[in-house]
């Protein structure tokens, strides 16, 4: 290690340099002492020198046990900026973890790991510090073992080299990649430096400390901030309540952390005095809340007694929460069924018998057909809708309206028998991932036994994690990549436009042409001599045009969109709009054509709506003229539901799960086939329109492939770039 | 007496190396001339430690205890002894090596060296400075640098000589060395893992 100055030298006016400390990402810090013998640290900022000095300033008069006192801002003769600092004579955390996981570095002096009597007190100290900060808006960002320091037990925070005010307004402000990748939080990447970053940068630290690992490991800097992004601790090997506190630390969503320092403390056993100096929470705490205050049993003997504190507390946080502890009174289980969401009857329906069965034949009918790749549950869903369309169509509505009625009535009398507090826990169901919000979780807190990670237990690289569920993680890694996207420039978001209708509209007019041939190879399109006619043409024509408007209208909708938070409704309705007037071009475009589809009908079949009968125009007749054709109303209509029906915007979204679908396709034609039904517009033209423009979407539109850490790397470059 | 040098090693820290036969430990105040001062609730001159052929010999001069038994006599000190001064200053005496007489005497209790030390090294015939646990004085290399060599100071009749073993880069003044060199006061010494400097006390 070379440091540019040496013992005796004084490059700054009234300090004479002792030893070079340590060198970190900004520049040197040196031991020095003033020309009247105070001991100082003092840090040449080499690099980001406004930046660093900056965020000094803001710290310069802050005052607390707890961090590194800043002194000064200096500067020398040649303007080269010095911070002139407290010298904290022990090491950095960091230093300590790697001694303590080296069994050859001799004995560790105080803070062993894997013993939260020794480790809570000094990281109590490091929360006090931090709640500090952030009492006078300032966020740290950078907090990791590196930068807290450790002097004859007391432990300080230093390096305020990264730190920011807090902006209410203007919390994605910064545009610079900061910390450290695996003291980093997930939200970072998109921007975002509330304090909550610090609490997950806590949640981190005090992980390793027990461990002598960090949870988010990986061999890339992608792996490490991919797991931060979609990985769950494995926190198996902690004690309860410690792995409540960091759980809720480390939650993906930082509106789930702690909100503040206290609130952690509170749940360590501290708390923090007015003055700002952590102490061991006194007993009237919680009954539920564990001794975490360095007293845990670790004796046979007190198993006992820790059994029965463990139940009476469970006892009282049950009574306290309003939550039984085995099974769900009956308005509980009635209350379970409205709110566990889609994803929780889901989850159920994988366990009840019925439903297994069909799953289990519509998923060999699939591998059949060689489409196995994708198990997706929904598949399986729109396999059974298209069944019920089929059904549908076929006259056999009554039947199936009946035999799904007796279903909903049976799935819901077997949910009532079989859901269990077991099935409430369950995090997937709940948009909280961290055990606060479970009550249930929160009463194993109370307790907790010495931890099972001895002194000397060396560190493990590959620290096992395990994946959020696969929802959550397809909605944080959208939210990333939607943050990328907006950073586009007007010409880039154009370019994308111009080039999606291009190509939309190019395929829309071959499918359409190959459409024709299909037609004409099943005789609808031919007239009474067999060969096309002119009528036949128009009606491609037709087909053709309304695909390629229809693909155009999606397109623009949904690049438009891609950038916003879902809004399912909203989308609905102004597609349903846009229909409206695809409807009216379709019906004017009809008539300029003069497509006789009474003719082309009559050659195929005499469709007629299957839930209406032959009388089907009783209500409906303002929809069609008197050859039961539709009219301008009946196009619009038709459009407008189709728009409505098929959430469009999904296949040309570049955030997509797979670039083309085969079963988005059928789908479409399905729910064209649908609306058909009630309307009974022109069949099977409507069908192969919506299956045209699915197809021309599809393959039109940008895709971004959810596989590809595109987030992980440009957080990556920006931090290469940084550093 | 002259007082002990001062080792500063760039991102270790630093020792007094204690080369005379007789080491005196006292209280930290001005004008009070002990080879090692402790910020602390002592005598002026509470102990001394004499170098007697391959060990340490420890005399004290008020109230003290060697593991918690009281001290009433001249001791040998044993390595890896915790010595207790007036009830509240704890020192810890530690041979890393047989081969050498050299020890560390390191604070272990609250208080702090005057002026700042990491240790103080009590030098027998020769000291090694690396990052394994034989050495005298630890110095890990920077993080990232897989470091197994050493500094070897060894004893001459006229004064310090220091041999470098696998320090790349290794000069003495901006000189590049390749044998061992004496050690003078103020001579800085860098290579690419590990840079010191000796001066006075």
């Amino acid at each position: 290690m070379k440091f540019l100055y040496g013992n005796g030298q004084r490059p700054l006016e009234g300090y004479v340099i002792r030893r070079g400390i340590g060198i970190g990402g900004f520049g040197e810090v040196y031991f020095a002492e003033s020309d009247s013998g105070k001991e100082v640290a003092l840090k040449r900022i080499q690099k980001n020198l406004d930046v660093e000095i900056r965020g000094v300033r803001h710290c310069l008069n802050l005052r607390h046990p707890n961090l590194v006192a800043i002194y000064d801002i200096r500067y020398d003769q040649d303007q080269q900026g010095w911070i002139v600092m407290e010298f904290i004579e022990g090491e950095s955390l960091r230093d300590h973890l790697d001694r303590s996981t080296d069994p050859l570095a001799g004995p560790i002096h105080s803070y062993e790991l894997g013993k939260p009597e020794r480790i809570l007190p000094v990281f109590a100290q490091i929360i006090a510090g931090m709640t500090y900060l952030h009492d006078q808006g300032i966020v740290h960002r950078d907090l990791k073992p590196a930068n807290i320091f450790l002097d004859k037990g007391l432990a300080k925070i230093g390096d305020y080299g990264l730190s920011k005010y807090i902006s209410a307004s203007r919390r994605a402000g910064q545009t610079e990649s900061v910390g450290t990748f695996h003291y980093m939080a997930p939200e970072i990447g998109k921007g975002e430096y509330g304090k909550e970053i610090d609490i997950y940068s806590l949640g981190i630290i005090l992980f390793e400390m027990l461990t002598g690992t960090v949870p988010f490991d990986g061999q890339s800097t992608q792996e490490i901030l991919l797991k931060h992004l979609t990985a769950d601790p494995d926190l198996s090997m902690l004690p309860d309540g410690l792995a409540h506190v960091i759980a809720k630390c480390l939650a993906k969503n930082p509106t789930h952390r702690y909100r503040d320092g206290r609130e952690m403390l509170h749940d360590l056993g501290f708390e923090l005095s007015a003055a700002g100096f952590v102490s061991p929470l006194v007993a009237s705490g919680p009954a539920i809340r564990p001794p975490l205050n360095g007293n845990a049993p670790t004796k046979a003997s007190d198993q006992s007694t820790q059994t029965t504190a463990r139940t009476t507390a469970r006892t009282t946080a049950k009574k306290a929460l309003g939550i039984p502890s085995n099974s769900l009174s009956t308005s509980q289980r009635i209350q379970a069924f409205f709110t566990i969401g889609i994803d929780g009857h889901r989850e159920m329906l994988q366990r009840e018998p019925i439903f297994q069965q069909v799953r289990s034949g519509l998923e060999s009918i699939k591998n059949w057909f060689g489409s196995s790749s994708s198990k997706d549950s929904n598949n399986s869903i729109a396999a059974l809708v298209a069944i019920a369309v089929i059904l549908a169509v076929s006259g056999a509505a009554t039947v199936l309206g009946s035999i799904l009625g007796a279903y909903a009535i049976y799935y819901s009398l077997w949910f009532f028998g079989h859901v269990t507090a077991e099935d409430l826990r369950k995090t997937s169901w709940t948009k909280d991932s961290s055990p606060v919000s479970n009550p249930l979780a929160m009463q194993e807190t109370v307790g907790y036994p010495t931890a099972k990670i001895r002194p000397g237990t060396t560190a493990n690289p590959r620290s096992p994690s395990k994946p959020v569920s696969t929802k959550e993680a397809k909605r944080m890694w959208k939210a990333q990549q939607q943050q990328t996207l907006a950073q586009r420039d007007f010409w880039s978001s154009a370019h994308h436009w111009l080039q999606s209708l291009t190509f939309s509209g190019l395929i829309a007019a071959v499918a359409s042409i190959a459409g024709g041939f299909i037609a004409v190879s099943n005789g609808y399109l031919a007239s009474s001599n067999g060969i096309w006619n002119s009528q036949a043409l128009g009606a491609i024509a037709w087909l053709g045009l309304m695909s390629i408007l229809c693909s155009w209208t999606i397109v623009t909708f949904a690049r438009r969109w891609e950038t916003k938070q879902e809004d399912s409704i909203a989308f609905r309705f102004a597609m349903m709009v846009a229909g409206l007037i695809l409807g009216a071009v379709s019906f004017q475009l009809s008539e300029f054509l003069l497509i006789p589809w009474s003719s082309i009908l009559n050659a195929s079949t005499d469709f007629q709506t299957p839930w209406f009968g032959k009388d089907f125009n009783r209500w409906l007749k303002g929809f069609y003229d008197a050859d039961r054709l539709p009219n301008l109303a009946g196009h619009m209509a038709f459009f407008a539901a189709l728009m409505w029906i098929v959430r469009w915007w999904r296949q040309s979204d570049a955030l997509r799960k797979k670039k083309f679908s085969i079963w988005a396709i059928v789908w479409s034609m399905l729910m064209a086939g649908l609306v058909q039904a009630f309307f009974y517009f022109p069949s099977p033209w409507c069908l192969w329109m919506a299956g045209t423009t699915s197809l021309a979407v599809q393959i039109a539109s940008p895709w971004i492939d959810p596989s590809h850490p595109q987030l992980a790397r440009k957080v990556s470059e920006e931090k290469d770039a940084h550093a | 007496m002259p007082k002990p040098k001062i080792l500063w090693i760039d991102g270790v820290g630093s020792y007094a190396m204690c080369d005379s036969d007789e080491v005196s430990i006292g209280q930290a105040f001005p004008g009070n001339d002990v080879d090692l001062a402790i910020r602390g609730d002592l005598s002026r001159k509470a102990c001394i430690l004499c170098r007697k052929g391959e060990d340490h010999l420890i005399q004290a001069y008020q109230s003290m205890s060697i593991d918690g038994q009281p001290l009433q006599r001249p001791t040998i000190l044993r390595s890896g002894c915790i010595l207790r001064i007036a009830d509240r200053i704890e020192l810890r005496y530690t041979r890393p090596t047989v081969l050498s007489a050299t020890a560390r005497l390191e604070l272990v209790s609250n208080h702090r060296w005057q002026p700042v030390l990491t240790a103080a090294i009590l030098l027998g015939d020769s000291c090694i400075i690396g990052p394994t646990a034989d050495a005298h004085v630890l110095c890990p290399p920077p993080r990232g640098i897989d470091w197994n060599g050493r500094f070897v100071w060894f004893r001459q009749a006229d004064g310090w000589v220091c041999k470098g073993v696998a320090c790349p880069g290794l000069t003495a003044g901006d000189t590049p060395i390749g044998a061992p060199f004496a050690i003078k006061t103020g001579l800085r010494v860098q290579s690419e893992v590990a840079s010191w400097t000796l001066t006075d006390g």
